[in-house]
C-alpha cells in the first residue's frame, strides 16, 4: 500500500526461495521478520505453500493412462437421452396439483453383464437398480442387513436443478413406511423390512412426485 | 511437509505436456457447464477433457479412503458411469468436483461394505459414514484447483513448478535444470516468473490467498 513498504519487499526471487525453505538461516530471518509485517508477502508464501503442499499429497496418486482410457470409452457406449432436456416449459404448469410421474428401470444390477464397466457383484447380498423419468432419474442401492432389515441407498438427480427432495416408502393400497431427506448431492438413504414398496420422491419445488413403482426387498 | 519421492522418479503424467481435448476443443479452457453442456451436445472430446480434469482427483479420493489400487480404479469407472447417466442434472453445477468428490467418497464406502474387508481395507472414518467430512471436501477441492491451475500455465512452467514443488526438502537444481533443459542459473528467475502465472490463474479459479 505504502511507498515505504514497498521499497522493502523482498524480490519475488528470495521470497519463493523463502518459501520452498531453501534460504540460508540469515536472510531467512530478514524475510520472516518482512512478512511478519506484510500481508502481501506472506499471502504469496502461502500460496507457494498450499500449491506445493497439493502436489505433493497427490503426487502418487495419478491413475494410469489405461484406467482414464477406460472412463473415456464409457461415452461411446452411452446414449445421451435426447428428449429429458426440455422440461422448462411444462413445468411451470403442473404446480397447482400434485403431479405423479412413474419412473422407468433402465438398469437392474441383477441382470448378468448389465452394465459395461461395473464389477459384477457374486456376493449378491446388494444390487443396483437404477430408474428414468423426465423429472429425475434415481439411483438405487438395496442391501440386506442383519433381521431382515433392508437399507435403500439413492441418490436422486432432478433434470433440472431441484432438491431438496423428500423420499418416503408406502406401501400400495395404504400405509406409511420411512421418510428420509435427500442431501445437496441427492443422496439419501432409508431402511426397513422386507416387503412391497413404492418409493415415493417428493420435489416440492417442482410441485410434482416422482414414483418408483413396485420395489420387492426380500 | 516433506515427501519421500525421489525427483528422477516423478510420473511423466506430473510433468510432461497435457494434452487437453483434440483438435475439435480448440485446445481452450472450458468451465465445467460448458463442458457438459458439450457432451450431451455429443462430443466425445468434452467428455475427454472432463475424465482429464477429474480423474486424479476421484482416484485420489479413493486412494486416500484406504482402497488398493485396483478397487480405486473400480472408483473411477463407477463414478464415471454415474456422471454419464447423470449428465443432465450436473450442468447446473458450476464446480463438478464437489459432486465427484461426494459420490467417489460413497462408493468407496459401498465397496468396502460389499467386500466386507476381503480385498479393501478401509479407514474407520469411511466406514463409519456414507458422506465425507466437509473439511475434508474443502482440501480435496484444493487440491483439484491446484491441479487445474497448474494444467492451465505452459508445460515448461507446469513441469519446473512441479519438479520444485517435489523437490523441496533437498533442492537438486543441478538435476532439475538437467531434465529440463534449462541452465541451473535460470532456474530460481523462471520460478518466479512462473509461480506468478500460476498465482493468476488460482485467483481466477477463486483460490484465497490465506488458507
Amino acid at each position: 500500500m505504502t511507498g515505504i513498504e514497498a521499497t522493502e519487499h523482498p524480490k519475488d526471487e528470495p521470497l519463493l526461495a523463502y518459501a520452498a525453505g531453501e534460504l540460508p538461516s540469515a536472510e531467512a530471518k530478514a524475510v520472516a521478520g518482512h512478512l511478519a509485517d506484510c500481508p502481501a508477502c506472506a499471502a504469496t508464501v502461502a500460496r507457494y505453500r498450499m500449491a506445493r503442499d497439493a502436489v505433493v499429497a497427490t503426487a502418487g496418486e495419478q491413475p494410469s493412462p489405461a484406467v482414464l482410457d477406460r472412463a473415456k470409452a464409457l461415452f461411446a457406449t452411452h446414449r445421451m437421452p435426447a428428449t429429458r432436456a426440455a422440461p422448462d416449459d411444462s413445468i411451470g404448469n403442473i404446480v397447482e396439483s400434485l403431479r405423479r410421474v412413474v419412473a422407468g428401470l433402465a438398469f437392474d444390477g441383477r441382470m448378468a453383464g448389465a452394465f459395461a464397466g461395473f464389477r459384477s457383484d457374486a456376493a449378491g447380498e446388494a444390487y443396483q437398480l437404477a430408474y428414468e423419468s423426465e423429472l429425475a432419474a434415481v439411483d438405487l442401492e438395496i442391501e440386506a442387513t442383519p433381521g431382515d432389515r433392508w437399507r435403500i441407498m439413492g441418490q436422486i438427480s432432478p433434470t433440472v436443478a431441484t432438491i431438496p427432495a423428500t423420499v418416503a416408502l408406502t406401501i400400495p393400497g395404504g400405509g406409511e413406511g420411512p421418510e428420509a431427506e435427500a442431501d445437496a448431492h441427492g443422496f439419501f438413504s432409508l431402511q426397513t423390512a422386507a416387503g412391497r414398496y413404492e418409493l415415493e420422491i417428493r420435489l416440492p419445488d417442482l410441485g410434482a412426485v416422482v414414483v418408483v413403482p413396485d420395489l420387492v426387498l426380500g | 511437509m516433506t515427501t519421500d519421492w525421489p525427483v528422477g522418479t516423478v510420473p511423466a503424467t506430473l510433468v510432461g505436456e497435457r494434452v487437453r481435448g483434440d483438435a475439435e476443443s480448440g485446445g481452450k479452457y472450458r468451465n465445467d457447464p460448458a463442458l457438459v453442456e458439450a457432451c450431451l451436445a455429443g462430443h466425445q472430446w468434452a467428455w475427454d477433457e472432463l475424465v482429464e480434469r477429474y480423474g486424479r482427483l476421484v482416484f485420489s479420493v479413493a486412494r486416500r479412503s484406504g482402497l488398493t489400487t485396483q478397487d480405486a480404479e473400480d472408483v473411477v469407472q463407477n463414478v464415471f458411469t454415474i456422471a454419464l447417466r447423470r449428465l443432465h442434472a450436473l450442468r447446473d453445477q458450476t464446480r463438478l468436483s464437489s459432486w465427484l468428490i461426494t459420490t467417489a467418497y460413497r462408493e468407496c464406502w459401498r465397496l468396502g461394505r460389499r467386500a466386507g474387508g476381503a480385498s479393501v481395507s478401509l479407514d474407520t472414518e469411511v466406514v463409519d459414514s456414507g458422506a465425507p467430512p466437509v473439511e475434508e471436501v474443502v482440501r480435496w477441492e484444493r487440491e483439484q484447483l491446484v491441479h487445474e491451475a497448474l494444467a492451465r500455465v505452459d508445460g515448461r512452467c507446469r513441469a519446473l513448478l512441479t519438479a520444485l514443488f517435489l523437490d523441496d526438502r533437498e533442492p537438486s537444481y543441478q538435476e532439475i535444470a538437467g531434465r529440463l533443459g534449462m541452465p541451473v542459473g535460470s532456474i530460481g528467475p523462471t520460478r518466479a516468473r512462473c509461480f506468478r502465472k500460476l498465482e493468476m490463474v488460482l485467483t481466477e479459479l477463486g483460490v484465497a490467498g490465506q488458507s
